[in-house]
């Protein structure tokens, strides 16, 4: 609960200070920061700007290739991601968690308010693990 | 001249310019109160469709178990994301049916958004979460005015009640186009008060400046620039707000100033009248007014208001570091001396004009004791008449305006019919171009220091002229012109100068002039008789003819006064008066002049009676040029 307060504080505090854009991309760092890893990741993303903003991050290393990656944040599917099924690939529309079988998570805007959504036993089966604070968005299913 | 009335539309102007302030920020109040009571009323319309929507949903699940009679109920579901749609409008962007499950977590049941449509049951994090909690436990509407969402501005959450249980929250969010309506409305107002705040701040502005250039220009207006004090316009700007008993009035004239000009040149003159202007303005008070009044007159308003009257103190003051203070310019040091004419008591006089004049008389008194002095009124009111300001006027804007001209009539010898002299007759050319004769101005003068100012004019004028000819001038000079220094000593100064001069000269006294030191007024013929002048006792038989007195002075000519003349042809007494005054003349050594001779049988009568000259319109007019020929001697 606290994560989530801290997460909605965090996310009016920078809708009255940042653009949309910058607001996404803290709060998506915020959820994969989240993300219990043994090792650091190495992320790819098919947007520019989520791959710039995670270049700070010494858990998380930005390849150039979606094939070398650990972590894909995806806004489009493409469909040479379906061979990659040991990829974790976490998506930025609601409906790609249908469309793309092995996405664990998702981020995105519903009614303009910001949502995220973990499906469970897509965690369970790529042995992820989240941080408490991120448990209560957890579902059991693509809905 | 800035009126009260300008002063009330600049008062009035700036009033306006804040009111308007007022009203352009009150109209940011009145636009959130608008924007409030139309969401308000919004919100009940919705509320009454809402919960017309609320008791459909409830109607229709005749389950318990609401979730899964709708997500079996396609056709249901459809029917009432339906009518959710029917809500949305250009303002009103989502409509959505929400429910809250076991986990506490927020779920779309129904959705009917056009655009970001949620699926069924799917997850909702709400911002504001708390408020929607509330709903569930207050069971009442909620508004949330959103502040940091972008397009969002208001959200409805409308409780939807199953035997008073919320059962689910229908909710509605309306876009900021209320806002932007409401700001597009008002926007032309908010900007026509702008330009109205402008205008007048800019009206105000002008103004302000016009007041400033009126302050400038009061200034110029008002002081002198020469001495740094205040000039006449002055006191015609105060003339009307000054309270006359608060007051009394000095008349300072500096002696002998024309000295100063001639003996040292201007710029001297204007150096002296600096800083004597500067003494009389460290002398005085604060509440005191110190006014240029003419060339080296100075006018003095002494205030007395709640003090007791030191104002002869204080002229005296004025009087005594004047005469101590040497001016040095140009290697020359010049002490100068002053007079004043203090008039004390003003609760009693008529107007400023008076007052003014009283003090004047003073100035002039002061004058003829000597100079260096302070005379106050009180003194001396038996000894002056008080005169037409008028008349001081018009001879002192003449003199100032060099209007003062003489007009010259022949004194005829009645033998030879040759002209001896000519009698020189001040006259006033008025601006318009006609002559004033002496009868309108002289009479209002006497005894005001402009009376001496005109005779030393006169005689300017006169030595001027037959210094430049050969001709006999007769000059009228009263007895009181003679206890002038000034007078006195610009004759001696011309006439030892001019020796033929002196001798073609001979100074008209009027035999009626109110002579009372007899002693100082032989003194003064002396003065004129060493000179090599003449002297005439003018007007002989009008007064009290003191036969003594007139052959005390040893007079060159007696002038028989011209009242008894004009009645020599008809009034015999008369005509033996005339020749016994004619049989004294020539038995005392002097020639008789008559006057007022205008007509053939006076001129026959005067001739019977063996009179030296004549003088007269029957002979000839006065003329500003003089005449060679007599009517006479043209015959």
């Amino acid at each position: 609960m606290k994560f989530i307060i801290f997460i909605l504080l965090t996310t009016s505090f920078l809708f009255a200070s940042s653009s949309g854009d910058n607001i996404k991309l803290k709060i998506l760092q915020n959820i994969c920061m989240g993300i219990k890893s043994s090792k650091n990741m190495k992320v790819w993303s098919d947007e520019e700007v989520v791959k710039d903003s995670f270049l700070s991050f010494n858990k998380f290393e930005v390849v150039s290739d979606f094939k070398e990656a650990d972590l894909i944040i995806i806004k489009n599917n493409f469909a040479s991601l379906d061979k990659y099924k040991n990829k974790h690939i976490f998506v930025l529309d609601y409906n790609l968690l249908s469309k793309i079988p092995n996405s664990f998570g998702a981020f995105f805007w519903k009614k303009g308010r910001p949502n995220i959504v973990f499906i469970k036993s897509r965690l369970d089966e790529q042995k992820l693990q989240l941080a408490s604070e991120l448990e209560p968005y957890i579902e059991e299913k693509v809905w | 001249m800035v009126k009260k009335s300008d002063y009330f539309i600049i008062a009035l102007l700036f009033s306006f310019g804040v009111f308007f302030i007022y009203l352009y920020f009150y109209i940011d109040k009145t636009q959130e109160d608008i924007k409030n009571r139309m969401v308000q009323n919004k919100i009940k319309h919705m509320s009454n469709v809402l919960n017309h929507i609320g008791d459909n949903i409830v109607n229709a699940n005749d389950t318990d178990d609401l979730v899964v009679f709708l997500h079996d109920n396609d056709s249901l579901r459809n029917s009432l994301e339906k009518q959710l749609a029917q809500m949305l409008s250009k303002n009103t962007k989502y409509s959505y049916f929400l429910i809250l499950d076991k986990d506490k977590k927020f779920r779309f049941l129904l959705d009917g958004s056009l655009d970001d449509k949620a699926r069924f049951y799917q997850k909702f994090d709400p911002l504001r979460r708390d408020i929607y909690l509330r709903v569930y436990e207050t069971k009442q509407t909620e508004v949330i005015f959103q502040k940091d969402m972008e397009n969002l501005l208001i959200t409805l959450l409308y409780p939807v009640k199953k035997n008073n249980d919320v059962i689910g929250i229908l909710s509605i969010d309306m876009t900021t186009g209320i806002r932007n309506d409401i700001t597009k409305l008002i926007e032309p107002l908010k900007n026509f008060f702008v330009v109205l705040i402008v205008f007048i701040f800019l009206l105000i502005s002008v103004g302000i400046i016009q007041l400033f250039k009126y302050f400038k220009a009061k200034k110029q207006l008002f002081n002198d620039p020469l001495t740094n004090i205040y000039n006449r316009n002055y006191l015609h700007e105060i003339a009307p707000m000054l309270k006359l008993s608060d007051y009394s009035i000095a008349m300072l004239d500096l002696d002998r100033f024309k000295m100063i000009n001639d003996t040292y040149g201007h710029k001297t003159g204007d150096v002296v009248l600096q800083e004597c202007a500067n003494i009389f303005q460290k002398n005085i008070r604060k509440n005191d007014i110190l006014i240029r009044y003419g060339g080296e007159e100075f006018l003095l308003f002494i205030c007395k208001k709640g003090i007791s009257d030191n104002s002869f103190e204080i002229c005296e003051n004025i009087l005594d570091k004047t005469s101590k203070h040497t001016i040095s310019y140009d290697d020359n040091d010049i002490n100068m001396t002053l007079s004043i004419g203090l008039n004390q008591d003003l609760a009693f006089e008529k107007d400023l004009t008076e007052a003014i004049k009283k003090a004047d008389s003073m100035l002039y008194i002061a004058k003829q004791r000597g100079r260096d002095q302070v005379v106050k009124y009180q003194d001396n009111m038996k000894n002056v008449a008080i005169t037409n300001k008028k008349g001081v006027n018009d001879v002192k804007s003449a003199l100032h305006e060099d209007r003062i001209i003489c007009h010259f009539q022949p004194i005829v010898d009645a033998k030879t019919k040759g002209i001896l002299k000519y009698e020189a007759l001040v006259r006033i050319k008025a601006p318009d171009g006609e002559t004033i004769y002496p009868d309108d101005f002289l009479p209002y003068i006497k005894h005001t220091n402009i009376h001496y100012k005109l005779t030393k004019k006169i005689l300017e004028i006169c030595f001027n002229l037959f210094s430049k000819n050969s001709k006999q001038v007769s000059i009228n000079i009263s007895f009181l012109d003679l206890l002038n220094r000034d007078i006195v000593e610009f004759i001696s100064q011309t006439l030892t100068a001019d020796k033929s001069l002196a001798s073609r000269i001979t100074f008209e006294i009027l035999e009626s002039d109110e002579i009372e030191d007899t002693n100082v007024f032989q003194e003064k013929i002396d003065i004129l008789h060493k000179l090599g002048a003449k002297i005439a006792i003018d007007d002989f038989g009008s007064g009290y003819s003191n036969f003594k007195a007139v052959l005390d002075i040893r007079a060159d000519f007696l002038k028989i006064d011209g009242t008894l003349i004009k009645e020599i042809d008809a009034d015999e007494k008369v005509f033996q008066v005339v020749k016994n005054i004619i049989i004294f003349a020539k038995d005392s050594g002097m020639r008789t002049v008559a006057e007022y001779v205008c007509s053939k049988e006076i001129h026959d009568r005067l001739m019977m009676l063996e009179v030296d000259y004549m003088q007269g319109f029957y002979l000839a007019k006065p003329s500003e040029k003089l005449v060679e020929n007599t009517y006479i001697s043209e015959v």
